[in-house]
């Protein structure tokens, strides 16, 4: 198993290469010069003159390339005009947040749509079955932004339970730690900064769980029902075996292959996802940096989150293909061979 | 098998309303999508006679007027992006699958290459690089919408090129173009309306959430995203320019799933598509 790990891990440099090398080409299809485009506006001929130099730019195309992983191997995106500091440590400042949010989401959707898929599944056909269906369509075709709006209308505007935007109220003492405020807020010892936390979580979270429990509660049904035609869920019919014992011990279990596919598809949504959830609720992560970035300009700064983000969902598809091998004992069998 | 039924019957009815919507929609609102009258600023929807039947916005702009500009934008779009990636989808996919070889593997690698992108941020980048115009917009669109179809339609040229039909076809003459229009394209048709519908759907999501981000249409065109940006910051005082425009793409992508839903269940109810 580490072998295949680690073919896999080296299975990832040329889509890496490939990726980078998509951005680079978009970075000089911009309109406009280069170097002009890597600093600020108001910069000076010799600030222009030292990104020329920095990016390779008057170097030819393949030899510009090449500095450019470098540089992005190096986590080296250079300056956020914006900000006035380095790219990377201004993304690794909100990365925190982003994965927080994303964490908490996948976990309240998962909770919820395993669940309803397997009882969609086991009373196919039935009142909950049709419900299920009906909300999980629902769910997919609602736009994340509309929900997120529509929550806070409600929760924040009319019944003032939750707050509608930040991460934790002005003027909280919450010494960052990990930059996670959950952890934080443990770490600390301090349940009322914990529940404030969650407070503050708890719309972003639901929107973008929303969002994703639709598909995810869809194809637990459906791979629910495809392995109850198999013999051996007739065989365990026919020992006589208890209901909940086929469904937890027969049928979950091999339900779980195709439905961690489908979590793991859905965490490319699940980014696209939290980067407009973030910005309806003011979530101080990645997306709203993006957000910022990209409506300033800011080249260097939005060039390094969208790699970032793109090597983090790179990385998860990985992490899903190396988790079959834990799940299914058929794929690590083959695998062997 | 039923072929009215009930995903089909309220799929139409989603879809129907807002096309009606985009093309007779000037018929039942007098006002001009871009009209401000700042005096008649954040009026509640009314039913009254010549009224704002869905209220106006923060300037005055009569918010029904704008949902049929945004229908229509959000419709063309759709329509386009679909077409344009259906088309290279397909083409790619069949010829790669049937030409095999290093062709192949130069067509999968870009398959890799787009895949490996979260979807949303492709099309934000590509915005954001190269600046917001109808025309990138559904370039952007685009770029990843193409790989279900060149997927499938590499599989299903992988199997047919070995079949003795498409032998017969060349040892008579036929060059690629006449196999693949006549042998191969047509053993595709109905799994890729499937994913044309679906794909219509997730573009229309793409392209509002593209304009609530600012980055979609330019902001002189009203669109369903760009007004729900604009309407958020009254929400609370004012839920009609949020709601409407919410409605009309929750509406209109909702249509489209059920009638997704409905064309898989008919043509192949085996089928599972891995679709984005």
């Amino acid at each position: 198993m580490p072998r295949m790990t680690l073919i896999r891990l080296a299975g990832i440099i040329p889509v890496v290469l490939l990726v980078s090398a998509v951005i680079f080409g978009l970075l000089r299809l911009a309109p406009g010069d280069a170097a002009d485009m890597l600093v600020s506006p108001e910069a000076s001929e010799q600030e222009v003159a030292m990104a020329r130099q920095r990016w390779g730019l008057d170097e030819p195309l393949p030899a510009q390339y090449l500095k450019f992983v470098v540089n992005m191997a190096r986590l080296d995106f250079g300056k956020s005009f914006r900000y006035h500091e380095d790219v990377f440590s201004l993304i690794r400042l909100r990365m925190p947040a982003t994965l927080e949010l994303a964490a908490v989401s996948i976990v309240l959707a998962s909770l919820l749509a395993l669940p309803f898929g397997v009882l969609a599944a086991v009373r196919k056909g039935g009142v909950l079955d049709n419900l299920v269906s009906i909300v999980a369509i629902a769910g997919v075709s609602a736009p994340t932004f509309w929900m997120g709006i529509l929550l806070v209308l409600v929760f924040s505007g009319e019944l003032k339970l939750l707050p509608s935007s930040g991460r934790l109220p002005l003027g909280s003492d919450l010494v960052p730690v990990t930059g996670f405020n959950l952890i934080d807020a443990l770490l600390a010892g301090r349940l009322d900064l914990l529940r404030q936390a969650l407070m503050f979580l708890l719309l972003p979270a639901v929107t973008l769980a929303l969002n994703m429990m639709g598909i995810i509660t869809r194809v637990t049904r459906s791979a629910v029902i495809d392995v109850a035609q198999e013999d051996f869920v007739s065989t365990a019919v026919a020992k006589g075996l208890s209901r909940s014992r086929i469904v937890f011990r027969h049928l979950v279990p091999n339900a779980l292959v195709p439905v961690t596919t489908i979590v793991g598809l859905e965490l490319g949504a699940l980014i696209s996802g939290s980067i407009i959830v973030e910005v309806v609720f003011s979530w101080p992560g990645m997306g709203t940096l993006l957000y910022q970035a990209i409506s300033v300009r800011d080249i260097p700064l939005t060039t390094g989150i969208v790699v970032v983000y793109t090597f983090i969902f790179i990385l998860i598809n990985i992490l899903i293909d190396l988790a079959y091998l834990i799940i299914d004992p058929r794929v690590r069998a083959a695998q062997a061979k | 098998m039923m072929i009215l039924n009930a995903k089909f019957l309220i799929g139409m009815l989603c879809l129907g309303l807002i096309v009606g919507m985009a093309l007779g929609g000037q018929f039942l609102s007098p006002y001009d999508p871009d009209e401000q009258d700042l005096m008649s600023a954040l009026e509640p929807p009314t039913i009254d006679h010549d009224g704002h039947i869905f209220g106006t916005d923060h300037l005055g702009r009569d918010v029904f007027a704008r949902m049929v500009s945004g229908a229509r934008v959000s419709l063309l779009i759709g329509a386009c992006v679909v077409t344009l990636s259906g088309v290279f989808g397909v083409m790619a996919g069949a010829l790669s699958g049937y030409w095999g070889g290093l062709r192949d593997v130069v067509v999968q690698k870009l398959v890799e290459t787009f895949w490996a992108f979260p979807p949303i941020l492709l099309a934000l980048a590509i915005l954001a690089f190269l600046g917001q115009s109808l025309a990138n917009v559904i370039f952007a669109l685009s770029v990843q919408r193409w790989i279900p179809y060149c997927r499938i339609a590499r599989a299903q040229a992988l199997v047919l090129r070995n079949k003795d039909f498409v032998a017969a076809a060349q040892v008579m003459g036929a060059g690629t173009s006449w196999v693949l229009y006549k042998h191969i394209i047509p053993n595709l048709i109905s799994t890729t309306v499937v994913i044309a519908t679906f794909s219509m759907a997730t573009a229309i999501l793409a392209e509002a959430s593209l304009s609530f981000l600012g980055l979609g249409v330019p902001p002189s065109i009203a669109t369903w995203g760009g007004m729900l940006s604009e309407g958020r910051t009254y929400v609370t005082t004012a839920w009609w320019v949020a709601v409407f425009p919410g409605l009309g793409i929750f509406v209109t992508v909702l249509g489209l799933n059920l009638l997704g839903d409905w064309l898989r269940d008919t043509f192949d109810p085996k089928e599972t598509l891995n679709l984005r």
